[in-house]
């Protein structure tokens, strides 16, 4: 298992040094040079000559690719944004909580509300337990997370005025809205998972073993059915936050969350390659990290990919 | 034949769908006295394994309805009664083997825990934790599993292996009516031996009435005291085990699935399959079910449902014995 776990976490290297790679090519062919961007437009070209010299932009890509890796390797150094000229590192370490609770927060809701729903809706299918969730996942996984943010904007901020409307000056309570508008459309797809998930599960051979036993429609769902059901309920929420990271760049520029999102969203727009390069490598490494946390979760479901994974070398 | 344990009389079982109705189970009855074995014996299709989950009141919920007849197990009617006094009987009164052992335990339990459950959800005498494991303990050994075995998981057994938990968990509770599905049907036919014979030494230890549903000739031969034969959902013979299998006198069908098995003794060069198929049971023909298939079928037979007759404990559903000698129809 200790052996699996290493392999693992080795393999991320490759993964999240091609990701590197790509966004650094792509971030090459940008037209436009950092000092014109750092010196502004009244900059005498001397000056900016000068300054790309001094920052290896004249270097070859190969160079200027390997300098930037063993950079942030060695140095934890991720360069220096051209926006504000404070290094990226330190950028990303603040806005990294923020991205975090929004991220961590979503997943959580949108399993508090898919799982114990979607369960529901599977026992009781074709009831109006079932047809009412479902079809209002429908609803709500169409509906594009910031058009349910600007919604609930409207009602609790403008309104009502109990939460507020952006920025998070005051804590936790800051998250609830953009929790809500980025977890609810996650809720739905895990819902519908749960559902046909747990659909499938109980009608396993081993859960009318389990009635056969005498045991109550309760204790073979929750007993019986529901770790069976939870491996693909697992893996969404998993993947889910791939995605998530990708659909809370809209969320926190919609609420005005200083989160890595905005950073990158920001960056992007102010050709900020640094801090783009680096805000993306975080997320790469998130997500890896987030899968491979996945993928052990596996073992403590299912002993037999427990046993798969002891028996790797 | 002593107190019957378990009465079924006119049982009808039909899947209700959007699309179509299946007629599973038409008027069968037949009774099991204590510690008696009842073989239920036909074709895939026949309707054995929907009359034990009838018995069990397991019956697939949206579609499968028990639409007449009752069951009575000990005196009390199991189709009547509230589902969490079913729950008390189901495991601890009556328990089921199931067809399949490779799926019908849970992949993500230990097999000691799947049977602690069934003596921990009929635990009436009190059992402490320990007293529950030391049963689970003795139940494998009963059925030649060593009991440090038990804190592995399904994946770790062979199928033989785990038919004999499956079988554990069904015997935990030691109870009075066990019903084996096919319990042999998934398994290698050297590992079929041992587990028929396994089933066959506990239920005559333990004093259990049995009905096997089988296919199989030859099981039944070894294990059952009556025999009842299944077509297309309707008892067409019953009787006890020499009724079947020395008697002269049975229906057609009995007769086609005897053909169909090879015999060491005679010298016929090629078994006699039954020609044709089990009619669509959406649709049953309108006389004997058997009519199509049948090589005696007159034109009775294909617009009039037989009568049954009968002789001393021998039950024949069939046209053919109207006026044979020493039958008589049943009122």
């Amino acid at each position: 298992m200790y052996r699996y776990v290493i392999k693992r976490l080795l393999l991320m290297i490759p993964v999240v040094l091609g990701v590197s790679f790509i966004i650094f090519t792509i971030m090459y062919f940008i037209p436009g040079d950092p000092a014109s961007n750092i010196l502004g437009v009244g900059a005498s070209p001397e000056a900016v000559a000068q300054l790309n010299e001094e920052l290896g932009y004249n270097d070859p890509f190969i160079v200027r690719y390997v300098n930037y890796i063993s950079d942030a390797v060695l140095h934890l150094d991720l360069g220096t944004s051209y926006q504000n000229k404070l290094p990226v590192t330190g950028e990303i370490a603040k806005r990294l909580p923020v991205s975090a609770t929004l991220a961590f927060g979503s997943i959580m809701l949108s399993l508090l509300i898919g799982v114990p729903i979607g369960v529901l809706s599977a026992v009781k299918q074709y009831s109006l337990w079932d047809k009412i969730p479902t079809g209002l996942a429908l609803l709500v996984a169409a509906m594009p997370a910031f058009i349910i943010g600007m919604l609930l904007m409207l009602v609790f901020s403008l309104q009502l005025g109990i939460l507020p409307v952006s920025g998070v000056t005051q804590g936790l309570k800051s998250y609830i809205l953009p929790v809500i508008s980025l977890g609810l459309p996650y809720g739905a797809r895990q819902l519908r998972f749960t559902r046909s998930s747990m659909l499938e599960t109980i009608r396993q051979d081993y859960v009318r073993t389990a009635k056969a036993k005498g045991a109550s429609q309760k204790k073979t769902i929750w007993g019986h059915a529901m770790k069976n059901a939870l491996m693909p309920v697992i893996t969404v929420a998993g993947t889910s936050f791939g995605a998530l990271l990708g659909g809370a760049i809209a969320t926190e520029s919609l609420f005005g969350l200083p989160g890595l999102g905005t950073y990158i969203s920001d960056g992007i727009k102010l050709k900020d390659v640094p801090a783009v390069l680096g805000g993306i490598i975080v997320f790469a490494l998130l997500f890896s990290l987030v899968m491979l946390a996945v993928d052990l979760s596996y073992a403590f479901v299912d002993p037999r990919i427990k046993a798969r994974y002891a028996g790797r070398r | 034949m002593n107190e019957a344990l378990l009465e079924v009389k006119d049982l009808t079982v039909k899947y209700v769908t959007d699309l179509e109705t299946v007629h599973a189970v038409n008027r069968i009855s037949f009774s099991l006295g204590r510690g008696q074995t009842i073989g239920l014996v036909g074709e895939t299709g026949a309707g054995k394994t929907t009359t034990a989950l009838s018995i069990m009141r397991l019956l697939p919920e949206r579609t499968g309805k028990v639409t007449g007849g009752e069951i009575r197990f000990a005196g009390q009617d199991l189709l009547a009664m509230p589902e969490h006094e079913m729950q008390a009987i189901r495991g601890e009164k009556i328990a089921m083997i199931f067809q399949d052992p490779m799926t019908s335990l849970n992949p993500v339990m230990t097999v000691g825990d799947q049977i602690a459950e069934a003596l921990d959800l009929h635990n009436d005498q009190g059992r402490s934790r320990e007293q529950i494991q030391e049963r689970v303990d003795e139940v494998l050994s009963m059925v030649g599993i060593p009991p440090q075995r038990k804190s592995e998981y399904p994946h770790q057994f062979s199928g033989g292996m785990k038919q004999r938990v499956v079988i554990a968990i069904a015997l935990a509770c030691e109870p009075e009516l066990l019903i084996a599905d096919e319990p042999t049907t998934a398994l290698d036919v050297t590992i079929q031996a041992q587990v028929i014979s396994m089933i066959r030494e506990l239920r005559d230890r333990l004093q259990t009435a049995m009905i096997m549903i089988t296919h199989d000739l030859g099981i039944v031969a070894q294990t059952c005291d009556n025999v009842a034969v299944m077509y297309a959902g309707a008892l067409i013979e019953i009787g006890s085990a020499e009724d079947i299998f020395l008697g002269g006198d049975h229906h057609p069908y009995t007769v086609g699935l005897f053909g169909s098995i090879p015999n060491l003794r005679s010298k016929a060069k090629r078994l006699t399959p039954i020609p044709g198929l089990m009619p669509d049971p959406t649709h049953l023909p309108e006389g004997c079910s058997f009519s199509p298939r049948c090589p005696h079928a007159t034109e009775q037979c294909r617009t009039a449902p037989p009568a049954v007759y009968t002789r001393g404990s021998h039950r024949i559903c069939c046209h053919l014995f109207a006026d044979r000698e020493g039958w008589k129809e049943d009122a």
